[in-house]
């Protein structure tokens, strides 16, 4: 059952061309000059209840746009959006109640005050029990480790606990659907890799949907789908073996002789050779008819498949885009 | 009410974490009392009264005017203009609470400290000066000054955010701030009660909304209005604060449907 | 020689920031003579109930506000925007770019951005003086003007350290909302006749916290306002001296605890 559904989504930003001084921007309200860029172009795709989906696409893509239209934030210039029932721009309380969208460029905590008071706020904001605030906040400090620090002001804070303290404060009233945006972004390793940790796991305890755009692959991997924009048209939608087989047409392969054959015998791409090893170029399907065809016609000692690297293959899906 | 009301406690924790800063604010509202207080002394010296105020009532006046000073001048909210311009406005859109009221609960909630601090101050120089202040011990006449300067607080809240929602459209801040401290500190009854103005200009004051912000509300503590020009400058108060509720809620709805449009 | 240098060129870096915004440039100029317009309005409406003010007349009021207003409009040029941005320039970290140049620190501190607008403005207050001075029936001596000039810039000096001990608490405090309006404070009531102190305000505020020394001086020696001009002068001179080396002292120990604190 599909909890998101997006349907031709298109957004078209018009943006004043404002030049500095007061006239002209007198002038600019009352005859404003627009340039037009198109955000979204009629994208379509919907998303079942507990998928964690990443959008993937360089900046100005509309990854970011995507998530403000479904978190009600923007509004679109047509199509048609419906995230559990609702229409998002709407901005009705009950939807807002059940979502979250979490920044990792801005922040909702008080930079002064301790993040336990920005916890409180939410839970009077969301309405929560006291009996769930202390339950959900029990959890979640104890799955990100921060129970101690709850009690220190927020700019004392380090930047990865403050994004886990993020984490917590959005977290709090158990949303049904999470928008992460860039959620580890300026982040050391070990604070990256706790926040994956984290997310995954929120996902699979709470069947929550979540929504996530990062530039990190490790990020991206974590997600049961991936969807590849591009200049506002999605390019690619599926998991990552599909995006591997799809984007991935040429492999190396690595074979190791007992007795070094005669080059020319091989009909295919070598790429270099070193002693008794070869490289060889390979397109994708044809994979399998070569590895049989060297073990039945040589002396083999090893033969070693290199890896299908997802970060290779978006980047080839970005460049074969680019194309068009 | 909940969220609104833990908002308000939490700018308190926030200013509290910088106690020196009040500690300077006691100063800042300290150090023009006296010096003011001396001027005016020097000014009555060998007269009874000018400009139809007596010796203590302008010395009561600019204590009452220094001291409400930050609660009901509408200033611009460089806190709204940086929502718009950098986008945690967002933070806000995502969920379910009122603009207006965390807007309303922040400058409730900055205003506590200074409060604190005035209080203290006013006693300090009470105590000093009771020979020349006014005080009013009509019970009836004090509770009608503490509305009106609730209503001055609600008024020039409403004021500044709705000046403030233009930056919705306008980039740079300064001309906003520009216009309105061009008009109100002269028009409040900041520098000179507004008495002490030409008649015509006193009469095109009554209509605008700045005099009901600090001249007014200080005029009813002094009893220099009649029961029902005070019932009437109440009234005016009521009207303004009506029109710049509506006036902001139609800003606000223009405001956001552009930022929706054009992105945080 | 190399400060007088880089001076100039922190001059026409502002200088060419402000040319890009004409229109804004003229309302902020418009800003700034707001509150000098406002202190004219109130003391003309003033002498129109009193005729003296301590035993100034309106004229000699003027003048001194005039005097005031020179002192206010240069500072604002030279000093106000890298005061008010003190604060900032702690909290946000910035304070670590300047630690890291080869520059004297108080110098690239406090004179970085400069506010030419105020610079334009300086020609209102002088012929207000000029006007004031013409209906005070002065005969000045080119020796008086050179005086004149000698004491604003002491007043300007002195108001520097004033201002400046007022931003090295933001060292200590981080968030200084009320440091800005201090500043304002001091630049408004500056402007006042010093007759108004008597007895111990009038020490108070002449010897401890000198407001009356920075305009009143000039005003009130050019004037014959004075009962012992020489005197009022040296005192100001030594303790201009005295007050810029402890706030300096004070300065790096400030910065020193910055850097000890921030990480």
């Amino acid at each position: 059952m599909s909890i998101i559904k997006v349907e031709k989504l298109t957004k078209i930003y018009k943006s004043h061309i404002s030049k500095p001084g007061v006239l002209s921007t007198i002038k600019s309200i009352i005859k404003p000059n627009y340039v037009t860029v198109k955000a979204l172009k009629e994208i379509s795709f919907s998303v079942t209840k507990g998928e964690m989906v990443a959008y993937v696409g360089p900046n100005g893509a509309g990854k970011t746009t995507t998530s403000k239209i479904l978190s009600g934030i923007l509004y679109p210039t047509s199509g048609r959006v419906s995230v559990m029932g609702y229409i998002p721009w709407k901005r009705e309380n009950n939807y807002l109640s059940q979502i979250t969208f979490i920044m990792g460029q801005k922040t909702q905590l008080w930079w002064d005050i301790a993040p336990m008071e920005t916890f409180l706020l939410n839970k009077s904001i969301y309405k929560i029990s006291e009996s769930d605030f202390e339950k959900t906040l029990d959890e979640l400090t104890t799955l990100l480790d921060v129970k101690d620090l709850v009690h220190i002001p927020v700019r004392k804070l380090s930047l990865g606990e403050r994004m886990k303290m993020e984490l917590i404060s959005s977290l709090l009233h158990k949303p049904k659907v999470l928008f992460l945006d860039e959620p580890t972004i300026g982040l050391d390793l070990l604070s990256q890799e706790a926040i994956r940790k984290f997310i995954l796991e929120y996902n699979k305890s709470y069947n929550a949907t979540i929504i996530l755009t990062s530039h990190y692959i490790k990020d991206i991997e974590i997600a049961d789908r991936i969807i590849l924009l591009y200049r506002g048209e999605i390019i690619f939608d599926g998991n990552k073996e599909e995006i591997l087989e799809r984007f991935i047409k040429k492999r190396l392969v690595t074979v190791t002789f007992n007795t070094m054959p005669e080059i020319a015998k091989i009909p295919y791409n070598i790429i270099s050779r070193e002693g008794q090893t070869i490289e060889v170029e390979i397109e994708h399907k044809e994979i399998s008819k070569f590895i049989s065809f060297v073990f039945k016609s040589f002396d083999v000692k090893d033969v070693k498949n290199q890896d299908m690297n997802l970060e290779d293959a978006i980047k080839e899906g970005f460049k074969n885009a680019s194309l068009y | 009410m909940r969220p609104y009301i833990k908002i308000i406690d939490n700018i308190f924790k926030e200013s509290v974490e910088y106690r020196l800063n009040h500690i300077l604010s006691f100063i800042v509202i300290a150090l023009p009392l006296i010096i003011i207080y001396f001027l005016w002394n020097t000014i009555f010296y060998g007269k009874n009264l000018v400009g139809g105020y007596d010796k203590p009532a302008i010395v009561t006046y600019y204590i009452l005017a220094i001291l409400l000073q930050d609660f009901v001048y509408p200033g611009v909210n460089y806190e709204i203009s940086r929502d718009i311009r950098e986008g945690t406005l967002s933070n806000y859109l995502i969920k379910p609470i009122n603009y207006m009221g965390v807007q309303f609960s922040i400058k409730t909630g900055a205003s506590i400290p200074y409060s604190i601090v005035a209080i203290v101050i006013t006693l300090i120089f009470v105590f000093f000066m009771r020979s020349t202040i006014v005080f009013q011990i009509n019970i009836f006449l004090l509770l009608l000054f503490l509305l009106s300067v609730i209503l001055a607080f609600i008024l020039a809240f409403l004021i500044s955010y709705s000046f403030s929602l233009l930056f919705f459209w306008l980039e740079r801040t300064n001309s906003i701030e520009l216009l309105l401290n061009a008009v109100l500190p002269l028009s409040m009854g900041m520098i000179l009660p507004l008495s002490f103005f030409p008649h015509s200009l006193e009469i095109l004051l009554d209509f605008l909304p700045f005099k009901y912000l600090l001249n007014f509300p200080i005029d009813i503590y002094l009893a220099h209005l009649k029961i029902e020009r005070v019932i009437q400058g109440m009234g005016i108060q009521v009207i303004w604060i009506i029109i710049f509720f509506i006036l902001s809620l139609w800003l606000w709805k223009k405001g956001t449907k552009k930022y929706q449009a054009y992105g945080g | 020689m190399r400060y007088i240098y880089l001076w100039f060129s922190f001059f026409k870096i502002s200088f060419s920031k402000e040319v890009e915004y004409r229109m804004d440039f003229l309302l902020q100029c418009l800003g700034y003579f707001l509150w000098f317009l406002f202190t004219i309005i109130f003391f003309k409406i003033i002498y129109s109930h009193v005729s003296s003010i301590g035993g100034w007349n309106f004229y000699q009021t003027l003048y001194l506000i005039g005097i005031n207003q020179i002192i206010i409009y240069i500072y604002q040029g030279l000093f106000l925007r890298n005061f008010s941005n003190f604060s900032l320039l702690v909290r946000k970290g910035e304070l670590d770019h300047l630690l890291l140049k080869p520059i004297d620190l108080q110098f690239i501190s406090t004179l970085r951005n400069i506010d030419i607008r105020a610079f334009f403005l300086l020609p209102f207050p002088i012929i207000l003086i000029f006007y004031s001075t013409s209906h005070l029936q002065l005969n000045l001596s080119f020796s008086s003007y050179f005086l004149l000039l000698f004491l604003i810039f002491l007043g300007l000096l002195l108001r520097y350290i004033i201002g400046f001990f007022i931003v090295i608490f933001a060292i200590w405090m981080g968030n200084v909302s009320s440091l800005s309006a201090l500043q304002n404070e001091f630049l408004k009531y500056a402007g006042y006749p010093a007759s108004i102190y008597k007895g111990a305000s009038a020490i108070i505020f002449t010897y401890i916290i000198p407001i009356v020394l920075i305009a009143n001086l000039p005003a009130g020696v050019i004037l014959g306002k004075l009962k012992n001009p020489a005197e009022m002068v040296i005192y100001t001179i030594l303790f201009t001296l005295i007050v810029f080396f402890l706030v300096r002292i004070f300065f790096y120990k400030a910065i020193k605890y910055y850097s000890s604190a921030s990480s």
